[in-house]
């Protein structure tokens, strides 16, 4: 396979741009705040990876207005709720499902003022998955990776899907307290 | 219907049925109802939001190329449905956004080593009893953009590119970029070298930016953010609970200020030179040190032979700084007698080897300075006279001659930009101690 990231092979644009290179360089590490505020006013993976595409094509419409020396993560995510809020309270509109208007501004306030607890606990987190036995990473990973997995693994090893649900349960559980007793020692 | 043992489990258990797609209209309408009316559910809530946001992303990293071909597929995907309903203008936005998400991601793997992210600076100073939760503590490794250091006790310098940050534990500090840091608690002092102006430091509620200078930033989560200038220029913002500034201060020389979120508070205070102590007691005007050298925490009562000794390093210690001489000072140094003018300013550093017999580590190693390295004294008479008016008062000096340097076996090299000294030590096993005194004059930074 041809390797996509010879640095002759980039697209020019991209290399030679300052303005879209800088842009890149500040969504880089600001992506996964952006994903985590969708996801948190969403709810639903598959919606909420629609809403990050959106949020991306906002961010480089109005990065013009993004005042140099200020936080990107901070002003991306603003973004990423506004755009996300829109969307929810659209869906309750129509599907008379999403969150009112004072569980949106609650969740809002509590992922924008927890941003650097947030981070601390998803690198915590990365190492506990690290950590756990090789069987319950797959499993855990392929569940998230495609979320109909489990019900074919069910079908597969014989079990009912509430068995694979149970085992995700346990694993999580574990997760959960890795990461609380990992941070609880280090604070 | 399961049994939870507080509601703090309810949201758990409902925020993961949410995102598993499992939640019904029931358990939505309970989850809100917990969310809005208990803040521990909201914090739950949010908290799970991350983690399973952690776990997605965990569970779609790819190779580069497969991770970059697929973006490329999604976003002709996009295109494709967009195409049909959108006019040619807004088609060509999504290929820019695609353009810019492959580039997000080839720009990822070049900033990436095998999982490590690429390096912002590196460890320029350590104090003897420096020590971190889990890192490595080595002089000159690199720190890495996103890496967070816990530093649990002592003084752990970082440099950054044109800016030295010394991390004062406890302390937990994270790197998020070449020109910035977020301060997650404790203490940090930045020295700001031109070329680092702009240089940002960010806690929970506060931000400030650099505008060349020497600041002092400390942060718990209890009291909020204290802000000392002592020397140039900082801007201290306000960041209110929407993350945006809400109010600034501009500080100079010799100038504190308070910020706290939850009070919406940012106000002038005394300013606090104490706070810098810990800092000047141990670094000095010291820029960085290598090899098996570390900085003294605590200024010493004893440097008598056997009083304070160094098994594992040797010691370089700040003595008088800033010293205006009144009239012209002659000193004889390892290249002979040196005349420093009246009127300058000089900082001493003494470097001191006491070993145990039971020496394990090569006794060699370097220290730059920020000002220029007039004398370094290791005659034990050139030692003993400079002991009064550079050497601590309250700290007592080896009065034997065997404190000198045998240059026979120790060497010491000056470099041509007079900034670093650098040194080996032999090991004499009936006289121990080695000290040296280095005399440095100020220049403004």
């Amino acid at each position: 396979m041809r390797n996509l990231f010879s640095r002759n092979d980039l697209p020019l644009d991209i290399v030679n741009s300052s303005r879209e290179s800088e842009f890149l360089r500040c969504l880089a590490p600001a992506y996964r705040n952006v994903y985590a505020s969708v996801l948190a006013i969403i709810g639903d993976r598959d919606d909420a990876d629609d809403v990050v595409q959106e949020v991306c094509v906002v961010l480089w419409q109005k990065y013009d207005q993004f005042e140099a020396g200020t936080n990107f993560k901070r002003w991306a995510c603003t973004i990423a709720f506004n755009v996300a809020k829109a969307y929810s309270r659209k869906q309750r509109k129509l599907l008379g499902r999403g969150w009112g208007d004072e569980a949106l501004m609650k969740i809002a306030q509590v992922q924008s003022g927890g941003t650097e607890l947030f981070e601390l606990q998803r690198e915590t987190l990365r190492n506990c998955v690290e950590r756990l036995r090789e069987g319950d990473r797959k499993l855990l990973l392929e569940c998230y990776r495609n979320p109909n997995s489990q019900a074919k693994r069910a079908r597969v090893e014989g079990h009912s899907i509430g068995t694979v649900y149970s085992k995700l349960k346990r694993i999580r559980h574990q997760l959960t307290a890795c990461v609380r007793r990992t941070l609880g020692k280090e604070d | 219907m399961p049994i939870f043992s507080s509601p703090s489990e309810e949201a758990r258990h409902l925020a993961d049925a949410l995102f598993d797609g499992r939640l019904d209209h029931f358990g939505f309408q309970r989850l809100e109802t917990l969310i809005v009316s208990n803040l521990s559910c909201l914090q739950v809530y949010v908290e799970r939001a991350n983690f399973h946001s952690e776990l997605l992303e965990l569970a779609d990293e790819q190779s580069p190329e497969d991770a970059a071909l697929a973006v490329l597929k999604e976003f002709s995907r996009v295109c494709s449905a967009r195409e049909r309903r959108r006019s040619y203008r807004d088609l060509l936005l999504v290929v820019t956004t695609a353009c810019l998400v492959f580039g997000l991601i080839t720009w990822g793997y070049f900033v990436t080593d095998g999982g490590k992210t690429s390096p912002v600076g590196r460890i320029a100073s350590l104090s003897t009893n420096a020590s971190t939760g889990s890192a490595d503590l080595e002089l000159g490794r690199f720190v890495r953009w996103r890496e967070t250091l816990s530093v649990s006790t002592g003084i752990v310098s970082l440099q950054l590119p044109n800016v030295l940050v010394d991390v004062v534990g406890p302390a937990k500090v994270r790197l998020t970029g070449e020109r910035e840091l977020s301060l997650m608690s404790g203490t940090l002092m930045a020295n700001v070298q031109p070329g680092g102006e702009g240089f940002k430091i960010q806690t929970p509620d506060a931000e400030v930016v650099d505008l060349g200078t020497e600041f002092l930033v400390s942060y718990e989560p209890q009291r909020g953010t204290d802000v000392s200038v002592r020397r140039g220029r900082a801007q201290v913002k306000l960041i209110d609970r929407q993350s945006h500034p809400a109010m600034f201060l501009e500080l100079t020389d010799n100038r504190s200020a308070h910020v706290e979120q939850s009070k919406a508070l940012v106000r002038e205070i005394d300013f606090q030179s104490e706070s810098f102590l810990a800092v000047d007691q141990s670094r000095g005007g010291i820029r960085s040190i290598d090899g098996n050298l570390r900085t003294a925490i605590h200024p010493p009562v004893s440097l008598q032979s056997e009083q304070t000794t160094t098994p594992n390093h040797m010691l370089v210690i700040p003595e008088r700084q800033n010293v205006v001489l009144d009239e012209d000072l002659v000193v004889v140094g390892i290249e002979g007698p040196v005349r420093i003018p009246a009127g300058s300013c000089v900082s001493s550093y003494l470097i001191h080897y006491d070993p145990t017999e039971l020496v394990t580590f090569a006794p060699r190693g370097g220290v730059t300075f920020f000002g220029q390295i007039a004398a370094v004294i290791v005659n034990s008479d050139a030692l003993q006279g400079t002991d009064g008016p550079f050497g601590l008062e309250a700290t007592l000096f080896e009065e034997a001659g065997f404190r000198e340097l045998e240059l026979d076996e120790d060497e010491i090299r000056i470099s041509n930009d007079r900034k670093t000294v650098s040194f080996f030590f032999g090991a004499n096993p009936n006289e121990l101690l080695d000290e040296a005194r280095i005399l440095v004059v100020s220049e403004s930074r």
